[in-house]
């Protein structure tokens, strides 16, 4: 059942199993088979717990079949990214320094996703530690973008967009704290979400900076991203940054019309971000499609690009380097160049730069709500160009232009990234919505109308199976 | 705010202070990068008053009632 493009996304596979059109175990087999010829070619696995994976998924048909399925994830595989700490599984952070490292307990989102019935596929690549990468000096090569493998997939949240877009997992586990969930979505054509600050619980997820970091799921469709949102929000009292708000029903408030909904287009962003002409060109495509579907598209001007993006990073290297310090000072030979090196950056830092960032921050955040008394939602691009090719990625790339997803790593605001066509290299483009916090339902309805009135999820990568070549 | 890279003595007294001791060419590629540090930490600094908080407050949990 290999067939090149015939697998299901993680919402049809749902309503398959839920019909008996489809068993767990045929599905695992399916993706475990897909694993073992085109992996190779994307490197988005570090651990395959194909054994595991099998016996979770045999159960999860015998429950089914006997009348207890437990929801819409029962039975469905999936996979994490390996900064998720998994009871009795290797979890690395992509790092030699943790290279034997097998946690005792599941982190807080992984244990629900067990008891929603999910069957989990293994770990898959991130930047080490979600901070330094696309590194060639690590146990395990980086990630490869699937639609063209000399590309970038983007990062941190590598291995997840590449093992969903090649079709080895049918939805993932990512985790955002400057974009790490939202630019290898775009680079990869997928649909990913990081949502509101405090909706997910973090408890578990390897640490990069304890005020920026989001858990949240990526996936083919905005359909897939709610039923897994679904399960991963709520709150948990052991995690200090965690909201006590109720989960709402993601899926099944997706259909919602957005008919006089009014859009803030934030141009000044891309056009500091210097996007590409056909970058921008989507962008106004997607605008039209929304003005097409009766939402009322106006501008709105926040401050430059450059200022959320210094504030984001000075917080980011300030808490990155109190989490990292002690294997700096003390193995820093156990870490891979790139994170050495941005590690060593941020010890450059001082107190008074941090708090000064923290300070920025209350003004950037109120200025946000401000823009959002006029507005439902944001609206902006993703990357201002194309994946660009694995090579190219410098040490500090990352501080050389500004990126356009951490403004909402900053407010700590619900942002999809979702497809936005495709460029005349074949290769993805991705566009973002911005919703007001908690309204993270209104996000996901609005990129699930344009995707239904677009067909760009239509198309999926074509890889070679490793089997073919010489 | 300049762009002249900082000189390699006064960047060798910020690697001190920091407790790094680094290779000479990975000292001059972080040396090459820290116009991007001064750069951020510049633009974090706008004018305010003195009593402007920073987003992360200290709070003590709420006493039952």
């Amino acid at each position: 059942m290999l067939g090149d493009n015939a697998f299901p996304t993680l919402a049809d596979a749902s309503r398959q199993l839920e019909a008996g059109q489809a068993t767990s175990a045929g599905l695992t087999e399916m993706l475990l088979e897909r694993i073992a010829v085109y992996d190779g070619r994307v490197n988005s696995y570090l651990l395959v717990t194909a054994d595991a994976a099998r016996a979770e998924a045999a159960e999860a048909d015998v429950q089914i079949k006997a009348g207890r399925r437990r929801g819409p994830l029962h039975g469905v595989p999936v996979a994490y990214k390996d900064i998720y700490e998994t009871a009795g599984v290797r979890t690395t952070g992509h790092s030699r320094s943790l290279e034997g490292n097998v946690p005792t307990q599941d982190a807080a989102t992984v244990a629900k996703m067990k008891a929603a019935g999910a069957v989990c596929l293994g770990k898959l690549a991130t930047h080490e530690f979600a901070f330094g990468g696309p590194s060639f000096d690590l146990p395990w090569p980086p990630a490869r973008n699937p639609w063209d493998t000399e590309r970038f997939t983007g990062g941190s949240s590598s291995g997840t967009a590449a093992a969903i877009t090649a079709g080895l997992a049918l939805g993932g586990f990512g985790s955002d704290t400057g974009g790490s969930i939202r630019l290898p979505a775009a680079f990869s054509g997928l649909v990913g979400i990081k949502p509101t600050y405090g909706l997910i619980s973090r408890r578990g997820v390897m640490p990069l900076s304890y005020s920026l970091d989001h858990a949240g799921p990526m996936a083919w469709t905005t359909e897939d991203c709610a039923l897994l949102l679904e399960v991963m929000a709520g709150h948990d009292p052991l995690d200090p940054g965690s909201a006590d708000v109720p989960v709402k029903p993601y899926a099944s408030l997706l259909e919602r019309d957005i008919k006089g909904l009014r859009i803030g287009v934030l141009r000044h962003f891309w056009e500091e971000a210097e996007a590409t002409p056909e970058t921008v060109a989507a962008l106004e495509a997607a605008l039209d499609v929304y003005r097409g579907l009766g939402a009322e598209i106006v501008e709105v001007t926040l401050s430059p690009l450059r200022d959320y993006c210094a504030c984001c990073s000075v917080i980011l290297m300030s808490e990155a380097i109190a989490v990292h310090e002690g294997v700096l000072r003390d193995r820093p030979e156990s870490l891979g160049m790139i994170l050495r090196q941005r590690l060593r950056l941020a010890s450059l830092l001082s107190a008074a730069d941090y708090v000064q960032a923290l300070r920025r921050r209350r003004e950037l955040v109120a200025e946000s709500a401000a823009a959002f008394e006029s507005v439902d939602l944001m609206f902006t691009a993703t990357t201002p160009a194309p994946a660009p090719r694995l090579d190219d990625m410098g040490m500090m790339y990352t501080f050389a232009k500004p990126l356009l997803t951490m403004p909402f790593n900053v407010t700590g605001a619900p942002a999809i990234a979702t497809r936005a066509g495709v460029a005349a290299s074949g290769l993805p483009l991705s566009f973002q919505l911005v919703g007001r916090p908690f309204e993270d339902d209104l996000v996901l309805a609005a990129a699930h109308a344009y995707e239904q009135a677009t067909d760009w999820a239509a198309a999926r990568p074509q890889l070679e199976p490793m089997a073919n070549v010489a | 705010m300049s762009d002249e890279a900082i000189s390699k003595e006064s960047f060798a007294v910020l690697l001190d202070r920091a407790g790094l001791t680094v290779p000479e060419a990975e000292a001059e590629e972080l040396r090459a990068a820290y116009f991007y540090v001064k750069e951020m930490a510049a633009r974090v600094r706008t004018p305010r008053g003195r009593e402007a908080e920073p987003a992360h407050i200290f709070a003590l949990p709420h006493p039952e009632v």
